[in-house]
């Protein structure tokens, strides 16, 4: 399960895709992203992103964004840390 | 009743029980539980050396203990430690697992982990009202026979099932281990428990091998150590593998239990789409902090009221006891006063906290923090931060206390720092007596300039905390639970219980502090302007000569400040204009005016109550300049005005403060607090002596 979440994260994920892609509640996700995120396994993907805020210059609702023109996206978006990426790589995903 | 589907039979059949822990996640439901089983013998508490509020009940021989809420034994927040190690230092005799139906799937991995503790355990299915309203069809029989323990539905708030409780907990077995770990993870787990004498071995094997920091015998680290260093060149992670094995095991249950799921929007769905939405959302929640603002200083201010009469009529009765002069105002007005301080902030104490429990409680507070984080977002602070330096406008020793909604230290601290420098209610007599004299049309103006340019320091105090103490703020990720209506009785025994924990503490420092400064104004006996207070404050004077404020008794007005802000007033009069002690009272007439002020303070109550859902309204404009306006226009100029003001707003808060904040944050962050705001007011206050014209 665990490995089968940061294999998705190998490319930034919001939390509905990865609750849709493991077949499981978005709460239940989001309990273990805490988890991993607490023990350096995942972490936010925006931080340091250049691309981020950037993506609502042509939207025609971002007025009512709370999140627009923020360097944060209106989710938030996960991603493997470095931690994750090693833990990934030493084994085969179930 | 006993469990016909349990798979392991009861160990200890017709035992005594004397503890039960109540073990889940947040917002579960536990304290309602607790209180409906408890009914009227609910106790609220600390656990012991932490501000983390514990809820006990005594049931005849029985006690039942609240554990804070917890995701998993694999901590992540300080009360999920706590959690932990109450459960492994002394562990219960039996445990009731509360799970919230509705999101049970996210709820089991912690009754699977439970199950590893080797303690008698029952399940509850709570909110299960809630989970059909969802559309979830759940078979608790089906989730009895696949945990081997008994599994009882409730509705908590309603009662229901409530009185099955505690007969399935006293016939429950402990449980076998509900999750079977790849097997080069179980035998390491047979290695490390093998070197462990408890009951939760194979629970404190697993926290070990998954390197939690946890107490365990020396033999058991070092076996740990070796299992996990194997693990690791056969490139397992022993975290990653058994929490996954737990949620997939959590998955099958809940799949095997959910008989089926007809999905539906539910109130809290409905609701949401107001309080969340993009631009309604967040005039709702403007208007629900005004609303808490308002309650809060609202209903508070007749009892205020009343404890200063109180302090009055005792001052009085000292003062017709015929003692000497110079000890009957140490008692009048040192200590009566002092303990008169501290009572002072209880009435404000309690209602802020009833209406933060309502909110927390309800569900209100997670979506103001919702509807705020990208305001908070700019100070690196999670949108939670907003609720305490909104209520830092009002008082700031509840606002520091009500950082403890804030989940990771780092946001705690920085919002903590953040909170001395909103410019509090007991501020603003200072503000407008200096702004009526110097300011007059454009007084409005300079009092909304100080409150912006506390608000400004406190999260530029935030951001710099974050980026140079390298305190990583939390990621802002929320979960929002549904709405709920809160019991009413529970609010209350939680707010009693949060503002006597602030009495009985911050009695002894706040007393201390007030009969030091009784000792600066009265020692030695004489006139003010010879005792320690006029000395103190003459060498200070010098301090102050580049800020253009020489005068003793505008820097001497500033030491009792650090009682209470709203004493600078009243030591500018005495230093300015001189001072008469209270009228000595006979016996009779101080009943009199108890009476007077208790009927008072009930009308102040009514009236407020039915103000609270009024307007705000603009205080009355003053009349021509009072005795003390005068002896300032005469003795100040209007930048050095403007200076002190300044310099008031920013400088170390009152002494109440500086006890929350040890309470919240410790001796050494307190200490820095007081140097860096004392530091801050003079460098902002001397910027505005060199560049105001």
């Amino acid at each position: 399960m665990t490995a089968r979440l940061l294999a998705l994260l190998a490319a930034p994920r919001t939390l509905p895709e990865l609750a849709r892609e493991l077949g499981l509640e978005p709460g239940t996700v989001l309990a273990l992203l805490r988890q991993l995120e607490a023990r350096g396994y995942v972490g936010p993907a925006y931080q340091g992103s250049p691309a981020c805020g950037v993506a609502c210059g042509a939207c025609s609702l971002k007025r009512l964004c709370p999140s627009a023109g923020t360097p944060t996206p209106p989710a938030p978006v996960w991603r493997l840390t470095d931690r994750g990426r090693a833990a990934l790589g030493g084994r085969a995903v179930r | 009743m006993g469990c016909p589907r349990c798979s392991t039979p009861a160990v200890h059949p017709g035992r005594r029980l004397a503890r039960i822990a109540l073990l889940g996640n947040p917002n579960t439901g536990k304290t309602t539980l607790i209180n409906a089983l408890a009914g009227t013998r609910l106790q609220v508490g600390n656990w012991p050396g932490t501000t983390v509020e514990k809820l006990e009940a005594r049931l005849g021989d029985l006690t039942l203990v609240d554990l804070p809420g917890t995701y998993s034994l694999f901590a992540t927040t300080p009360e999920e430690r706590l959690a932990r190690d109450a459960l492994l230092a002394d562990p219960p005799d039996a445990l009731l697992v509360v799970l919230d139906a509705g999101n049970l799937e996210r709820n089991l991995p912690l009754a699977l982990e439970a199950t590893e503790l080797g303690i008698p355990m029952a399940v509850v299915l709570n909110l299960f009202d809630e989970a059909r309203e969802k559309g979830y069809d759940l078979d608790p029989a089906r989730l009895e026979a696949l945990l081997g323990v008994p599994v009882v539905a409730t509705v908590a708030s309603r009662g229901e099932g409530v009185d099955r409780l505690i007969e399935a907990v006293q016939t429950a077995p402990v449980p076998a281990p509900a999750v079977i770990y790849p097997p080069a993870i179980e035998r390491a787990l047979a290695r490390v428990a093998g070197a462990i004498d408890a009951p939760a071995a194979r629970a404190i094997a697993a926290l070990l091998l998954a390197g939690e920091p946890v107490a365990a015998p020396e033999t058991a680290r070092k076996a740990a150590e070796a299992a996990r260093k194997e693990l690791a060149a056969l490139g397992l992670d022993p975290f990653l593998e058994i929490t996954g094995a737990r949620y997939a095991r959590a998955r099958e249950l809940f799949q095997q239990t959910l008989r089926g799921h007809n999905p539906r929007p539910t109130l809290t769905d409905r609701l949401d789409r107001f309080v969340l939405h993009p631009v309604l959302g967040p005039v709702l929640f403007l208007l629900g902090m005004l609303f808490v603002f308002r309650f809060t200083f609202l209903l508070s201010a007749p009892w205020v009221d009343f404890i200063g009469g109180v302090q009055e009529v005792l001052a009085g009765w000292t003062y017709g006891l015929g003692l000497p002069g110079l000890l009957a105002s140490f008692l009048a007005d040192g200590l009566v006063a002092g303990v008169g301080t501290v009572l002072a902030f209880a009435p404000v104490l309690f209602f802020l906290y009833l209406a933060m429990s309502f909110l927390e409680a309800s569900g209100f507070l997670a979506r103001s923090a919702f509807i705020a984080d990208r305001l908070m977002h700019a100070a690196g602070l999670p949108g939670r931060a907003f609720i305490p330096l909104v209520l830092g406008f009002g008082c700031n020793v509840p606002a520091v206390y009500a950082t403890r909604t804030l989940e990771s230290f780092a946001d705690r601290l920085r919002t903590a720092l953040a909170i001395p420098f909103m410019a509090c209610s007991a501020r603003l007599p200072v503000f407008a007596l200096f702004a009526a004299v110097f300011f007059r049309e454009r007084a409005a103006l300079v009092v909304f300039a100080l409150y912006l340019l506390g608000l400004a320091v406190g999260l530029l105090t935030a951001w710099l905390l974050g980026r140079f103490g390298r305190l990583e703020p939390s990621t802002g990720v929320m979960e929002l639970p549904p709405y709920r209506l809160p019991r009413a009785r529970v609010l209350l025994l939680q707010a009693h219980a949060r503002t006597m924990s602030f009495v009985k503490g911050a009695t002894g420092p706040i007393l201390l502090a007030m009969v030091l400064i009784w000792a600066l104004l009265h020692l030695p006996p004489g006139p003010l302007e010879q005792s320690l207070y006029a000395r103190v404050a003459g060498a200070l004077a010098h301090l102050f000569a580049p800020l253009g404020l020489g005068d003793w008794r505008l820097v001497g007005a500033l030491i009792p400040g650090f009682i209470a802000k709203e004493v600078v007033v009243g030591a500018l009069g005495v230093s300015f204009l001189g001072a008469a002690p209270p009228d000595a009272l006979g016996f009779l007439a101080g009943l009199g005016q108890l009476a007077a002020a208790f009927l008072a303070a009930l009308q102040g109550t009514l009236a407020a109550l039915l103000a609270l859902f009024g307007l705000p309204s603009l205080p009355a404009a003053a009349g021509g300049p009072t005795a003390l306006q005068a002896a300032l226009r005469g003795a100040v100029t209007a930048k050095a005005a403007l200076v002190y003001l300044v310099f008031v707003l920013l400088y170390t808060p009152c002494v109440a403060t500086l006890f929350a904040l040890r309470q919240e944050l410790g001796r050494r962050w307190t200490t820095f607090s007081v140097g860096y705001q004392l530091t801050v007011a003079y460098l902002v206050a001397l910027l505005a002596a060199r560049i105001l014209p």
